[in-house]
Parts: structure tokens; C-alpha cells; sequence
């Protein structure tokens, strides 16, 4: 890495006296075992004053690398190949970070002294063995040369401005005390501690609820206006960026395909991956037309009621908990032939849950579950017998949510798919083949590669593997745990419309387990809302998503980022106090 | 205001890939299973390579001891007692200065100190005892089946003295005996660890599967047996020993001794992973397409758990060739006239010994540390290894 001349032809951005970096024609390599891979090519933007960009991207699309880049912390075997990103503050002289070493005092002083960074996973970058208030301590005394009593009441005055309650108290809790939005929270006052001119935000609230997350972009929002700091966002979701940025640069597979501000990329995108990117999104802020609606008239085929689960409250041989959770409380609700049942929930409502004690997974506290079969008998699922348990195996499938833990690494892709086949005793040898080679074929993916192994594939392939799997023995019943949750948005596109397909074709009906309101109201004919282990609604999703009666839907629903910058819906969230 | 070049570039189907050689394809290991993609990562740890081969080396001087020993391991000859290891010289001078090419080693002479009355041997430089490869020498049954005399390296003349590593307190061929000792240090750790896999993985695998009061029932014994001072405990069961057994039987009884402690660690490995892989997606998978636990167990949590069970193996050998050299230090493992590093080690005893014949305490000593770093290094090459899909 040579220093570049500091030529000034060709930086047409800097004469804005607004823009505080500029990144011009960026390259990072990363070096594999046998190859190079060129994640970041030739990438150029400026961050202004008071403005957000926000960087989208789906995943392996070198958002995150380009971030990271800008404070130098790339992995090991990846370098920054050619470009300049150039940092400019108000009375300083313009530093070029590229050739810096890696112990500079400089470089020092702009990692989280000019440049703040808050990271995605709120639980593994805060230390678990310090309180919070010692971390951002330390970043006020590194940063702002403060001494401790004057860093413990700046400390307390952050906590207040990221809006967490008795900041005085909060200051000596360990991270383990707080939840997921407020760890989200202190993260960003350690960000801003030593007053930055640029706040990274890389993917924020990827790992919170939807209004947990509407309240940090809320909050990260209203301190960058404030503080009038620029900021970068790095994010997969098109509706955060339609809430958040007012400028977006869209990259692919290494490369900024379209850059704009976001008015105009979203109402009028040029590049082919950018329209594709934004109509995967939209389409699933749609409801697809429903038929088969008179699904009332019929017999359900699965009929949950009053379903309750209590974990903890026994006591062991050495030392059970005194009190109980009650992770699925008192859940009552029919399945109908060829219907695709939604249940939403935040994490923590019991939903997961929920579909692990209809398959019995997991045992169920108290309830029934009536299953009733194609020839039309009822049978209580509760009360069978690990015999006729597998039987009910066979017609009630699930889709797991983890492409990669899902799959056995161990296995080929006919050894997986063909599994239940020859567990069964229903298929062998040449029948075997035959069968797994359908399967592939249904679920869109070459029967040829049945030799291959799961490492082999995508996440999305992976996934249509698992949905293969589930398909082999012909159920009437799938249980999608979150099935599309780890996907990218336009896979996520294709693989709910391939179980669209599937259904049409086998007649099948789904219990879909889900956190994301889009995928549901694309998906779904009837939701349940679940909160805490209680269906709070149910009804059919058009009226769930447009007109939610209760209370706690209703901030749910306005909550969800809307991918359309001209009507920014969260920030004029209904709000649920429970 | 939009500001790019590229908008009219077509959509790119993949991540810009330059190989590092021209002709490499990335797809080659898309149908390799897991053994494959294992070795792929196991052969760039150079030091595991590397250790691993001298572990095979190992082995095979284990197995053809007869053959690669200049001598029996048992043969004393009480003029040299304590004779200092040999060099080998390649080329010999006669008076003439005329220099020919014949292997060799120098002769002994022996002066006695007149004033302590000690016996030591210079080497003699007129005493020339041409060696060669593959020469008939003393007579031995190959594995104990066929009779055989010849050896791979020896005197020419059977009777003149060759001791490259010198020679213990009764005249026997240091080198002879080292050989002879890796047979039965090599093994023993072995055999050892195959006793302690044996109940490791089936205690363990069981304690995880089942969980609830069988894993704690495992658990406790674990506890209990660990918590035992182990030393005192083999010196009360090595005492047990009839006297009058064989010394093979000694041998078993003392592997069984030593393998007795080294399961619990082992369980407790297989333990863990199987609670971990209990609790996997794939596994749950295989349980709703109806597999029996059997199933569960042999077909899909032991061959991802095989490749983890051969590292931790691999790193219980050498705590067993250490027990067993303890042991046999201590005068309560291996006896005579059964050869093992430890039984070596026992001749240098005490600190006479190691001033007179520093030999006696740096082969044997040294041929057991690197045999137990050599195993460490493997096994953390192949724990690094083991498994090939994570990250």
C-alpha cells in the first residue's frame, strides 16, 4: 500500500465544504486460500455534514467491508488494494487514511475519536465483564483526555441522551442487565462519547424487533440531526433506508451499481439491480390475491386449543427456579385445508414455541391439538404414543429457519432429501433416486447435484433442500419456523412464491412462523399476533396489516420501516405500553 | 441528482473471483465430503504434517525393532560397562595417507584412574571396527515367528563393540534397547487409549444423549475418578501385580491400569459435542422424518462427532506414554526383562549415573519428549481440522 499522491484533479465532491470524508475509487482484496476475491472495486462516495448514506446491499455485497475500511479494522487477510479516503474536519488538515500505519497516532485518534462505529450485535461488542459506565468512561478518558470524575457525569449525560431511564443507576449495571435495545443504546453513547464528525451505524437493528428498532433509527436519527454528524448506514432492509437516509448508494457483488439521492432511487431506479432489488421488496408490501377464501365452510385440520407451556418452576436435585414462564399461554386456533395460517410475534412471544409443541418437540404443558387426518379421524395429538407420534410426523412437516444448521454437512443432498424416504421404508435403490430427483426438481434446483454436498450450495439452495426434505413424504401440513428469515430480499421473494407453487400443486397448507409482517402479508391468508405466549388477534391478513383492532398490533404494524421515502410510516408509529 | 457510470452495466451473477494460479477452479471441492475437505486443512499445518510423520517413523521402528537394532536388547557385556556413545566415520587413513572409503567406529581403550581406581574408556583411534548395512549379526525370531540374524546396521565382525549411544550400568547396547522400548512405549499408549475410547465414547455418547439422571450419573463418576490422586492409586494397583505374572500380562494389567484414568476426559469431550449436536437443527430434522435414536446416534451425531473423537485420541496418547513412563520409573510398571522408555529411564536414577552417563538420562528422556510434543502438535493440527464447515 504506497501513499497516493495527493493529486487534487479528479475529486470533483471536495469542493462541497459540507462533505467531511470522501472515498474515491476504492479496491479491497481479500486473499483466499487459492484465489483472490475483489470484494470492494473501485468505490467512491462522500459523507456530508448532518446527511445520512446509507449503503445497501445483500449479503457477500462488500457493504460492511467498505465501512470497516474507513477505520482501517479489515480482517487479516484482506488489504486495501488502490483509493483514497480522504477525512476533512473544520480547521484540520485533510488525512488521507489509507496509508496510515497501523499504530499511528493518528489513525488512533480518528478510530472512535472522529469516527464512531455501532456495530450490529449489540450483545457480543460490549464486554460482558465490565458495567457500562466503565466502557464509555474509558473511550471519554481516551478520547477526551477527561479525568474520572468529569468522565462519570459525561458518561451519565450520554446515557440520558440515548434515553435510558435513571442513567445514574443504569451507569454501574452489567451489560447482561440490559435488553437487546438497550445495549443498542449504550453502544451508540460509547459511539458518540468522544463526539464524532462521522457515526458508522453497520446494520443497527438487524438483530432487534421491529419497534425496538424503529425507536434506535428514531433515536440515531433524531442525535445525528442534533449534533449535525454525518453518518454512514450500512443496512440489507430497503425500508429502513427509505425511513433513514437521504442519500443511498446500492452495491452489488463489490461494486456501487447506482447512487442517488433516495427519492429518486426509489422512485426511479436505473440500474437493472437496483429495480430488481426494490421490486422484490415492494412486492412483498403487497397481498397477493387470495382465492379459496370460504375456508370457514370447511372442516379445520388441525384445531389448537387453550395450548399452554410453562418453563421453570420445578424443583431439581440440586436446585430448580422458584418461578415460571409461561412461554405459549393459553393459544386456541384452526387450521384449514389449503389455508396459510401467519403467526407473527416479536421475539420472546412464544412463537417458535408454539410450533415446537404441535409437533411436540417439545412437550406441552396442558391443551389439545386435534389432528384430523385424510380419511377424516380425529386424533389428539397430546395423547399418542412415540409410534403414532411418527405417523403424525409424516403429515405435519417443518421448514427450519437455518439453511446451514438444517442440513446435515455430513450427508449428500440425496442422503438428506432421500432420509425420510429410507427411514420410512418407502423408497430404495433406483425408486429412491427417481424420488429425490423429483423433489429436486419441484423445488427449482438440478437434480444432477444430488451427489453433491449442502457446502456446495447458497443459502437460498440450501433452503429449497430443506423444503425438498419436508416435501419427501408427502405432508398436508408445513410449519415454516422463520423459513426465510436468514435469506437475502429477493431469495426471500423466490422462495415464498416456490411454496406458493408447491401448495397449489399438492394442496398443502402452511402454519407460517414469522417475525417480518411483510413476508407474512404476502404469504398469509389468516395471521395470529402473538404477544408474551397470547394470541392477542387473529383474523385474515388483509385486515390485520391495514386495519389492526388491538392495541399492541397496531404499534406493531406502524413500526415496520415502509420501503416508500414519500410516506415514511414509522415515524408516525403508534405507541404500545404494556 | 444521480452520479454514476455504471448504470447501464449489466447485473453482475457472482463475486469478482481472480485465482492466485491460472487453471484453478473453485469447484472442485463442491462434491468433496467431509473427510476430503478434513485433509484439505489438515495438510496446511505444516508442523501436524510434519509431526505426524515422525509419529508413523515412530511406529515403524516400533515394528521392526528386531531388524533395525544393531543388537538384542538383553546381550550385556561387563567390559564395557558404561562406554560412552561412538561416532561414525566414513573415511579411513592408513600409513600412507591414502584415504579410502569404509564406515566405521573407533574401539575403546580402557585406563584406570590410578588414584580413584575408576575405569574409563577413551576412544582408541588405532582400534578401527568397520560397520556396514544389512550384516549378520546375533539372532533373533522376527515377531516372534521366523528365526532371522541379519541387521540393518551393524559390526562387520559380530563380536567387535559398535555402541552408538553408548552403553548402561551392565554393558548393553544403549541403542539396542531404545529401539526395543519404542515397541512397547509406542504401543502401550495405544492400546491404552483404544481401552479408554472404548468406554469414553460409550459412557460419554450416552451421558450426552440421554442427558437427565444418566448424564449426571456419568458426570459424578467422572468427578470421582478425577478427583483421586493418581499416582498413590497406580502404586497401589501396580503392587497388586502377582510377582509370578508373565511379563506380557504385567504389560496389560499396566496399560489397563493407566487407561483406567484416561477415559474421563475423552467422555467428557464426547459428552459435550453430543450435547451440542443434540441440540442442531439437522439432528431435530432427522428426528421428525422419523429416525429411531439408534439412527439418531450411528447415522447422524457419531460421523460428525468421528473426526473430533480421533483429535482428542490423538492428544490422550501421549498422557498415557507418560503414565506408563512414570510408572516404570518409579519401579512399579514395566520390570525387566520387558524394554520401555521408562524402564531405560530407571538406570538414571541417580546423580552418579547422570555425571558419568549422561547418555543414559538425554536418549530415552529425549525420544519421549519429542514422541509426546510430536503427538500434541498432530492432535492440534487435526482438532483445528476436525471440523471443516464451521465459519
Amino acid at each position: 500500500m504506497q501513499p497516493t499522491p495527493t493529486s487534487r484533479e479528479g475529486a470533483g465532491m471536495s469542493e462541497n465544504p459540507d462533505t467531511v470524508l470522501s472515498v474515491e475509487n476504492l479496491s479491497i482484496d481479500f486473499h483466499l486460500r487459492t484465489s483472490i476475491l475483489h470484494a470492494v472495486r473501485d468505490v467512491s462516495f462522500s459523507l456530508k455534514r448532518g446527511k445520512t448514506l446509507a449503503l445497501v446491499g445483500e449479503s457477500g455485497s462488500g457493504k460492511s467491508v467498505t465501512a470497516r475500511a474507513l477505520l482501517r479494522i479489515i480482517d487479516r487477510n484482506g488489504a486495501i488494494s488502490s483509493g483514497r479516503i480522504l477525512l476533512r474536519g473544520a480547521g484540520q488538515p485533510e488525512i488521507d487514511i489509507v496509508p496510515l500505519t497501523e499504530r499511528s497516532t493518528d489513525l488512533l485518534r480518528i478510530r472512535g475519536g472522529r469516527i464512531g462505529l455501532i456495530f450490529q450485535e449489540p450483545m457480543s461488542s460490549l464486554s460482558p465483564v465490565h458495567t457500562i459506565g466503565s466502557q464509555i468512561t474509558e473511550a471519554l478518558r481516551l478520547h477526551r483526555k477527561m479525568d474520572k470524575k468529569q468522565a462519570r457525569a459525561e458518561t451519565i449525560e450520554l446515557l440520558r441522551q440515548v434515553e435510558i431511564p435513571d442513567p445514574d443507576k443504569m451507569l454501574d449495571r452489567y451489560t447482561f442487565e440490559f435488553s437487546g435495545g438497550m445495549r443498542q443504546r449504550a453502544m451508540i453513547a460509547m459511539a458518540l462519547a468522544a463526539d464524532p464528525e462521522i457515526l458508522i451505524a453497520d446494520e443497527p437493528t438487524t438483530a432487534l424487533d421491529v419497534t425496538t428498532q424503529a425507536e434506535i433509527l428514531d433515536l440515531i436519527k433524531r442525535l445525528q440531526e442534533s449534533r449535525g454528524m454525518a453518518m454512514l448506514l450500512i443496512t440489507h432492509d430497503m425500508g429502513v433506508v427509505a425511513e433513514v437516509a437521504d442519500e443511498v448508494a446500492v452495491m452489488h457483488y463489490g461494486r456501487i451499481v447506482e447512487r442517488g439521492d433516495v427519492d429518486s432511487i426509489f422512485h426511479g431506479a436505473q440500474h437493472g439491480y437496483t429495480k430488481r432489488l426494490l421490486a422484490s421488496t415492494v412486492k412483498l408490501e403487497q397481498s397477493r390475491a387470495h382465492e379459496g377464501a370460504d375456508a370457514a365452510a370447511r372442516q379445520p385440520i388441525l384445531s389448537v386449543r387453550n395450548l399452554t407451556k410453562t418453563f421453570g418452576g420445578s424443583g431439581g436435585w440440586f436446585g430448580g427456579n422458584d418461578y415460571a414462564i409461561k412461554a405459549v399461554n393459553d393459544v386456541s386456533f384452526d387450521l384449514f385445508p389449503g389455508e396459510n395460517l401467519g403467526i407473527v410475534g416479536e421475539s420472546g412471544s412464544g412463537k417458535t414455541t408454539l410450533g415446537r409443541l404441535i409437533l411436540r418437540t417439545v412437550e406441552p404443558s396442558s391443551g389439545s391439538v386435534v389432528y384430523r387426518d385424510r380419511a377424516g379421524t380425529e386424533t389428539e395429538v397430546t395423547a399418542l404414543g412415540k409410534r403414532a407420534l411418527r405417523g403424525f410426523h409424516r403429515d405435519v412437516r417443518l421448514v427450519f429457519q437455518d439453511p446451514f444448521a438444517s442440513l446435515n454437512p455430513r450427508m449428500t443432498v440425496k442422503q438428506i432429501v432421500g432420509d425420510p424416504l429410507v427411514v420410512g421404508g418407502i423408497a430404495s435403490g433406483a425408486e429412491l433416486d427417481r424420488r429425490v430427483g423429483d423433489l429436486l426438481e419441484l423445488v427449482g434446483l438440478d437434480p444432477m447435484s444430488r451427489e453433491r454436498y449442502p457446502h456446495a450450495f447458497s443459502g437460498g439452495q440450501r433452503q429449497r433442500i430443506g423444503i425438498a426434505r419436508a416435501l419427501a413424504l408427502e405432508p398436508r401440513i408445513v410449519i415454516a419456523d422463520e423459513a426465510t428469515a436468514a435469506l437475502d430480499v429477493s431469495i426471500r421473494a423466490q422462495i415464498l412464491d416456490l411454496l406458493l407453487d408447491i401448495q397449489k400443486r399438492l394442496g398443502l397448507s402452511f402454519v407460517f412462523i414469522s417475525h417480518d409482517i411483510s413476508v407474512v402479508r404476502y404469504f398469509c391468508d389468516r395471521v395470529a399476533v402473538m404477544h408474551r405466549g397470547k394470541v392477542v388477534e387473529l383474523g385474515p391478513a388483509e385486515q390485520i396489516c391495514n386495519d389492526p383492532q388491538e392495541p399492541y398490533t397496531r404499534s406493531l404494524i406502524s413500526a415496520v420501516p415502509n420501503p416508500d421515502p414519500r410516506h415514511k410510516r414509522m415515524m408516525h408509529r403508534t405507541r404500545f405500553i404494556a | 441528482m444521480r452520479t454514476h457510470a455504471d448504470l447501464t452495466s449489466p447485473i453482475e451473477t457472482g463475486p469478482a473471483i481472480s485465482p492466485l494460479k491460472p487453471g484453478l477452479t473453485m469447484g472442485s471441492l463442491e462434491a468433496a465430503g467431509q473427510w476430503t475437505l478434513i485433509w484439505h486443512k489438515f495438510v496446511r499445518n505444516k508442523l501436524a504434517v510434519a509431526s505426524g510423520i515422525l509419529i508413523v517413523i515412530f511406529f515403524l521402528i516400533g515394528l521392526f525393532a528386531e531388524f533395525l537394532a544393531p543388537g538384542l536388547p538383553g546381550t550385556s557385556r561387563p567390559q564395557y560397562t558404561y562406554a560412552p556413545p561412538q561416532t561414525i566415520g566414513l573415511f579411513i587413513e592408513d600409513a600412507a595417507g591414502n584415504r579410502t572409503f569404509q564406515p566405521h567406529v573407533k574401539g575403546y581403550s580402557i585406563e584406570i584412574d590410578p588414584v580413584a581406581l575408576r575405569r574409563t574408556f577413551v576412544v582408541d583411534d588405532e582400534a578401527i571396527v568397520p560397520i556396514a548395512f544389512f550384516v549378520g549379526g546375533a539372532s533373533y525370531r522376527m515377531w516372534g515367528l521366523f528365526e532371522m540374524d541379519l541387521h540393518l546396521i551393524g559390526p562387520v565382525n559380530p563380536s567387535d563393540p559398535m555402541y552408538l549411544l553408548g552403553t548402561d550400568r551392565l554393558g548393553r547396547d544403549l541403542l539396542s534397547r531404545l529401539i526395543y522400548g519404542t515397541r512397547v512405549s509406542m504401543s502401550i499408549g495405544l492400546i491404552g487409549v483404544i481401552f479408554s475410547l472404548c468406554l469414553g465414547v460409550t459412557l460419554g455418547s450416552l451421558a450426552g444423549f440421554y442427558g437427565g439422571w444418566v448424564d449426571s450419573a456419568v458426570q459424578r463418576t467422572i468427578e470421582v475418578i478425577s478427583s483421586m490422586p493418581t499416582i498413590p492409586l497406580w502404586l497401589g494397583l501396580a503392587a497388586a501385580i502377582p510377582l509370578a505374572w508373565s511379563p506380557l500380562q504385567v504389560y496389560f494389567v499396566i496399560t489397563l491400569i493407566v487407561s483406567l484414568f484416561g477415559w474421563t476426559g475423552l467422555a467428557r469431550e464426547v459428552r459435550g459435542r453430543f450435547y451440542a449436536l443434540r441440540g442442531e437443527d439437522f439432528v431435530t430434522a432427522a428426528r421428525l422424518d422419523g429416525s429411531s435414536e439408534r439412527r439418531l446416534i450411528f447415522c447422524h451425531i457419531l460421523p460428525s462427532l468421528t473426526s473430533h473423537i480421533l483429535a482428542v485420541v490423538t492428544l490422550a496418547v501421549p498422557t498415557m506414554i507418560v503414565a506408563e513412563t512414570a510408572l516404570s520409573f518409579l519401579g512399579i510398571g514395566l520390570k525387566a526383562p520387558v524394554v520401555s522408555w521408562g524402564v531405560l529411564l530407571q538406570e538414571a536414577q541417580n546423580v552418579r549415573t547422570i555425571a558419568t552417563a549422561p547418555w543414559l538420562l538425554a536418549w530415552p528422556a529425549g525420544a519421549v519428549i519429542v514422541v509426546v510434543l510430536a503427538y500434541n502438535f498432530l492432535g492440534d493440527g487435526m482438532r483445528d481440522a476436525a471440523d471443516p464447515y464451521e465459519s
